[in-house]
């Protein structure tokens, strides 16, 4: 009886991975009318952002506010919130995992349950961002009309988001799975997504802080998450000098991921998945 | 050669205890109080290659947990276990490369999409060649006579129907043990049936190792000769499905036909279990009556036009092992 221990090439490994985030997207397109229809809300959103906006750089008389244009300060807005509710719930995920015994289930295939999770993960936030960003720029468009995006902002820039959007996996799939030992994640959860709100830049961006929170916001990595890359669709940041930003992107997700792999392996250990 | 080798395998839970009421739960904050489940408790035994063992059990008895901890999925208290010769939670992503699992209770088909797309999934997460991954495809696909439904979305598909393209999912690697849990739960008998003959079919053909665990004992008498019973985490039955019959069988059931109306039948010995018109059914405890002496009463006292003697089902026999301590 063959005991060696099975080596997947990188190729296959990736392939695998591949596979499972094409066919998440594919099943989210599957019911994409659904999932349009869940974002009526980022319509609301984006139209009452459009009129507070523009009635704050009437009644202010400037042109811009903190750098931004009002045209700027709603397509940011629009990238924010179309990356906000676009990610998929991965610490909800991960929680349901571990407290349904899921997690059993998962674990019986040959796949590493970290990267099953962020392939799928990431193949329905990609398909979920980009048909949000249509939808809000639609209504940005129409209100205080378009913004010019260069073919290298728009490259970097979506690299940039994905980094992002996987930065704020590693963090929330590690919450998640404090499941463990916690009965109750949602509170961290809430804790964190609230963090990143206010000093992630999701409702405002960071220049239009007062200063002490713009300090603090400037040391987490709550900043890389979502306001750098969506300053990078804006002009703010220049795709050709976003080499430094895209670096302290990856290196925040290398610290977390550490971080998670602990998490994940010592939790496993303590996995109780009783019944069945 | 043994399969799947477990030699006082033990697993135990600690799990928070609480007190009910407001003052409680604030006291638990500080002071939790906690108990110890033991799930499994120091079960051992062996599964030849090609085996079909049925590992049954009442809800609770742990099943599952012996199953999770076979996979990989859970770390055991203490024990010691082997599956294809790898320990399992030492090696789990090594393992599943080699072993199968079907879990009636959960689908492994992606649900918006037609099997087909599971299927290409599956060639990739089991890392199977191209070649190899087409002909195994092709077999299953003819065996399970599921050709029409690869491209149908799962959704739209009966449970029947779903279940014989999960089977065939979970084949697609070639495990050489499967886990199948409750394999046929929800299916109407023709649909049960089916996939009865196709996993007997397989476990024949293939020489697939099979751990079935069922409440259906329809599917134990049809797929598995040896039965491994377990009960508040402990094996109480090893052996054969035969044996455990005659072992446990206490009573036998008979089934008359009488010339007259059953109205006022009645026989020291015997305890009627139902009667409609002319006919009776009777139940008679064999370590106090002889089956002899209770017919040969009935003959005496009635005109019987037809008579059927058999043992109790299946079921009831476990359902009493089930209710033991």
């Amino acid at each position: 009886m063959m005991n060696g221990r099975r080596v997947s090439s990188l190729g296959a490994s990736a392939l695998k991975y591949w596979a499972i985030g094409v066919i998440t997207a594919k099943s989210s397109l599957a019911y994409i009318t659904d999932t349009v229809l869940r974002q009526v809300f980022l319509v609301v959103i984006i139209f009452t952002f459009s009129q507070l906006w523009s009635v704050t750089y009437r009644v202010t008389g400037q042109s811009t506010i903190a750098g931004f244009s009002v045209t700027q300060m709603l397509w940011y807005l629009v990238l924010t919130e179309a990356i906000t509710l676009g990610q998929v719930r991965a610490a909800a995920a991960m929680d349901d995992d571990v407290k349904s015994g899921q997690i059993a289930y998962t674990l019986s295939r040959p796949y590493n349950f970290i990267l099953y999770h962020y392939a799928t993960y990431i193949g329905e936030t990609l398909v979920r961002i980009p048909a949000n960003i249509i939808l809000g720029g639609a209504v940005a468009s129409l209100t205080v009309g378009l913004i010019r995006f260069s073919i290298a902002s728009v490259l970097v820039g979506t690299l940039s988001v994905v980094l992002g959007t996987t930065l704020h996996f590693v963090v929330s799939a590690g919450i998640g799975l404090l499941a463990f030992w916690f009965e109750e994640t949602q509170s961290f959860y809430l804790l964190y997504s609230r963090v990143a709100l206010l000093l992630g830049g999701v409702m405002l961006p960071l220049e239009i802080m007062p200063a002490p929170v713009q300090r603090v916001a400037a040391v987490l990595p709550t900043r890389y998450m979502i306001y750098e890359p969506a300053r990078i669709f804006t002009g703010h940041v220049q795709a050709s000098g976003a080499a430094p930003l895209l670096l302290r992107q990856v290196a925040w997700i290398a610290v977390f991921s550490i971080v998670l792999n602990l998490v994940y392996r010592e939790g496993v250990k303590h996995a109780s998945v009783q019944g069945g | 050669m043994k399969t799947v080798v477990i030699e006082n395998l033990r697993k135990d839970f600690r799990v928070k205890t609480r007190q009910p009421g407001a003052r409680a739960a604030v006291g638990s904050l500080f002071h939790p109080s906690y108990s110890t489940v033991h799930a499994v408790s120091g079960i051992s035994f062996e599964v030849e290659e090609g085996e079909a063992l049925a590992f049954i059990g009442p809800n609770g008895a742990g099943k599952s947990t012996t199953i999770k901890m076979l996979t990989g999925i859970l770390y055991p208290t203490s024990g010691v276990a082997t599956v294809l010769g790898r320990v399992p939670w030492e090696e789990r992503e090594n393992l599943a490369y080699e072993i199968g699992s079907v879990f009636g209770q959960k689908s492994l088909l992606w649900y918006h999409l037609p099997p087909s797309d599971t299927f290409a999934l599956l060639q990739r997460i089991y890392e199977i060649p191209g070649a190899q991954f087409e002909a195994r495809r092709k077999r299953l696909v003819d065996v399970f006579e599921i050709g029409d439904l690869m491209s149908t979305p799962v959704r739209k598909l009966s449970l029947g129907q779903r279940m014989r393209c999960e089977i065939a999912a979970s084949l697609l690697h070639s495990p050489k043990v499967i886990f199948l849990d409750e394999p046929t739960i929800g299916l109407d008998v023709v649909a049960k049936q089916r996939i009865r003959d196709l996993i007997h079919l397989l476990n024949t053909e293939e020489r697939v190792t099979m751990l079935l665990t069922s409440h259906d004992l329809g599917d134990v008498e049809k797929l598995c000769k040896r039965v491994v019973v377990i009960n508040h985490g402990q094996v109480v039955y090893d052996g054969g499905l035969r044996s455990l019959q005659q072992q446990y069988i206490r009573s036998k059931i008979i089934d008359l036909r009488l010339a007259e109306l059953a109205g006022g039948f009645s026989c020291p010995g015997a305890t009627i279990l139902k009667s409609k018109d002319y006919g009776v059914k009777l139940e008679v405890d064999t370590t106090e009556h002889a089956v002899g002496r209770v017919l040969s009463h009935i003959l005496a006292h009635y005109t019987v036009v037809d008579v059927n003697i058999q043992d109790p089902p299946l079921e009831d026999i476990v359902a009493k092992m089930y209710t033991r301590r």
